[in-house]
C-alpha cells in the first residue's frame, strides 16, 4: 500500500539524494583548474554549438554562399520525445500550457548574418482544448501563438525576441516573426535607420509563415513591413525568462 | 574588486547544491550534472559581476538553462531513477515515469516545493517569478500526477490558456 502522494514525493526525493548526492564535487572546479576564464568560456561556447549543430538534425539549407540573397527551406523531422516535454508561455502573468501535438518542422532561414535554425509545432491549450502553434528560432527568439493573439493574418507579428545566452553579452538578440499568406519577403526597418530584408519560411501547410534575424545592436525597435502593412515594433528593456518550443530562453518581452 | 577564489568556493557550495537540485527535479539527474557545471563555470568566469546580483543562484539557473538547452531538448525525456525495491511499498514505482511526463516547471514545482525542501518562495525566487505561479505549477503538476498514477476522481477538461480557446485559422 503506498503512501499519499505527496510523502511518494519526499520519499522518493530523499532517495534521489541518495543515488545522486548533490554535494559531489562539481566538474567546474576541474573547468576552472585547467583553463583560464576566457578560454574555458571559449571552450564550453565551441562545445555548446557543437552539440547545437548536432541537435538540431539535418536541417537543409538552400541558401548557402548565394552572395547573400535571402532563401529558406525547411524539412518535417520526426517527432521527438522531447518535444513533448514542454511549451510553458507565460501570458498575462500567468503560465499557460501550449502542448505540442505535431511536428515540429524544422525550417532555415538565410540571413545576412548566417543562417538562422528553427521549429516550428503544432500545440494544444492545456488538456487538449483549443489550438495555436509555436515557433522558434535557434539563439533565442520564438514564442507560442493562439488564436486572440493578434490578426497574424493581415499583418506581421512579432512573436517575440530573445537571446540563447545572455543579455548584454556578445550573443546577440534574435526576432522572429510571423507573416500573413502570401507575404514572401519581410522588410525590417530597425530604429538606428537600418533595414533587413528578410526571406519568409512556410515549414508547416497551413499555418503561418515565419521569419527571423539578427537584432543589430543597439536597436530598440523598429517597423515591419509586409502585406503593405508597417507594424511599428519595440523590444521591452528588461529580460526576463521565456519559454518556447525550444526551451527556456531569456527574452524581451517584445509589442507590437 | 579583485576576484576572490575563497569567497566564490564558499558561495560555490551552497549555489551548486541548489542549482543541482532545481536542475535535477526538471531535467532529470543525468543533465543536471552538466548545467549546473555550466552556471557555475560561467559564475566562475564572471565571479565579480555574479556576486553583486540579489539573486546569483537565481541568474545562474537561467545561465544553465540558457547554456543546454540544445543538449536538454536534443536528448529523449529526462530519466529519474526506478523506485528502489525496498520503497515500492511505500512508493508508486510509476511515480518516476509520471514525473518525467510533466512540463519542465511543474515537475521543478512539484519536486523541490513536496520534497519539503525548498519553499514556494524559494522557488518563486529561483524561477524569478510570483508565488502564485509556483502554486499553480504545483497544482497542475499534482493534479496530473495524480490523474496519471489513477489518485483523482476530480479530473475534468479545461482550458487554461484563454490565448488559445479559438483556433488561429
Amino acid at each position: 500500500m503506498t503512501n499519499d502522494l505527496d510523502s511518494q514525493i519526499r520519499i522518493y526525493a530523499n532517495y534521489l539524494d541518495e543515488v545522486d548526492p548533490v554535494d559531489a564535487p562539481p566538474s567546474y572546479i576541474h573547468l576552472a583548474d585547467a583553463a583560464e576564464p576566457s578560454r574555458r568560456g571559449r571552450w564550453l561556447a565551441a562545445a555548446a554549438a557543437i552539440v547545437a549543430i548536432g541537435g538540431i538534425g539535418v536541417a537543409l539549407s538552400l541558401a548557402g554562399g548565394d552572395g547573400g540573397t535571402p532563401s529558406v527551406a525547411s524539412t518535417p523531422t520526426t517527432p521527438t520525445t522531447a518535444q513533448r516535454q514542454l511549451t510553458d508561455e507565460v501570458i498575462d502573468g500567468e503560465p499557460a500550457l501550449a502542448r505540442p501535438v505535431g511536428g515540429p518542422v524544422e525550417f532555415t532561414i538565410s540571413t545576412p548574418d548566417g543562417d538562422l535554425h528553427g521549429t516550428m509545432q503544432r500545440s494544444t491549450g492545456d488538456f487538449g482544448d483549443g489550438s495555436g502553434f509555436c515557433a522558434g528560432v535557434s539563439g533565442g527568439g520564438g514564442g507560442c501563438y493562439g488564436g486572440s493573439n493578434g490578426t497574424y493574418r493581415e499583418r506581421p507579428h512579432l512573436m517575440g525576441s530573445g537571446s540563447e545566452g545572455l543579455i548584454g553579452t556578445e550573443i546577440p538578440l534574435i526576432a522572429l516573426w510571423l507573416v500573413p499568406d502570401g507575404v514572401d519577403e519581410l522588410l525590417i526597418t530597425w530604429d538606428d535607420g537600418s533595414s533587413t530584408l528578410l526571406p519568409v519560411a512556410w515549414p508547416i501547410d497551413g499555418l503561418p509563415g515565419v521569419t527571423a534575424t539578427v537584432v543589430p545592436r543597439g536597436v530598440l525597435g523598429g517597423t515591419a513591413t509586409g502585406a503593405g502593412v508597417d507594424v511599428p515594433f519595440e523590444f521591452g528593456q528588461q529580460p526576463v525568462v521565456m519559454e518556447g518550443p525550444n526551451g527556456p530562453y531569456m527574452g524581451f518581452e517584445a509589442s507590437d | 574588486m579583485p576576484r576572490s577564489r575563497d569567497e566564490f568556493d564558499e558561495f560555490a557550495q551552497l549555489a551548486t547544491n541548489r542549482l543541482r537540485r532545481a536542475f535535477r527535479a526538471a531535467y532529470g539527474p543525468d543533465r543536471a550534472s552538466e548545467a549546473t557545471a555550466e552556471a557555475m563555470a560561467y559564475a566562475w568566469e564572471h565571479w565579480e559581476r555574479v556576486a553583486s546580483m540579489d539573486n546569483p543562484v537565481g541568474y545562474l539557473y537561467r545561465v544553465g538553462q540558457s547554456r543546454s538547452r540544445w543538449r536538454t531538448e536534443a536528448l529523449a525525456e529526462p530519466q529519474f531513477p526506478d523506485v528502489p525495491v525496498e520503497l515500492t511499498s511505500r512508493v508508486d514505482p510509476r511515480l518516476p515515469s509520471a514525473l518525467a511526463q510533466l512540463s519542465v516547471q511543474q515537475r521543478l514545482c512539484v519536486l523541490l516545493v513536496h520534497s519539503g525542501q525548498w519553499t514556494i518562495q524559494e522557488v518563486a525566487d529561483l524561477l524569478e517569478t510570483s508565488r502564485s505561479t509556483v502554486q499553480t505549477h504545483v497544482d497542475r503538476g499534482m493534479r496530473r500526477l495524480r490523474t496519471t498514477l489513477g489518485d483523482d476522481d476530480d479530473e475534468r477538461p479545461r482550458l487554461a490558456d484563454p490565448d488559445l480557446r479559438q483556433l488561429p485559422r
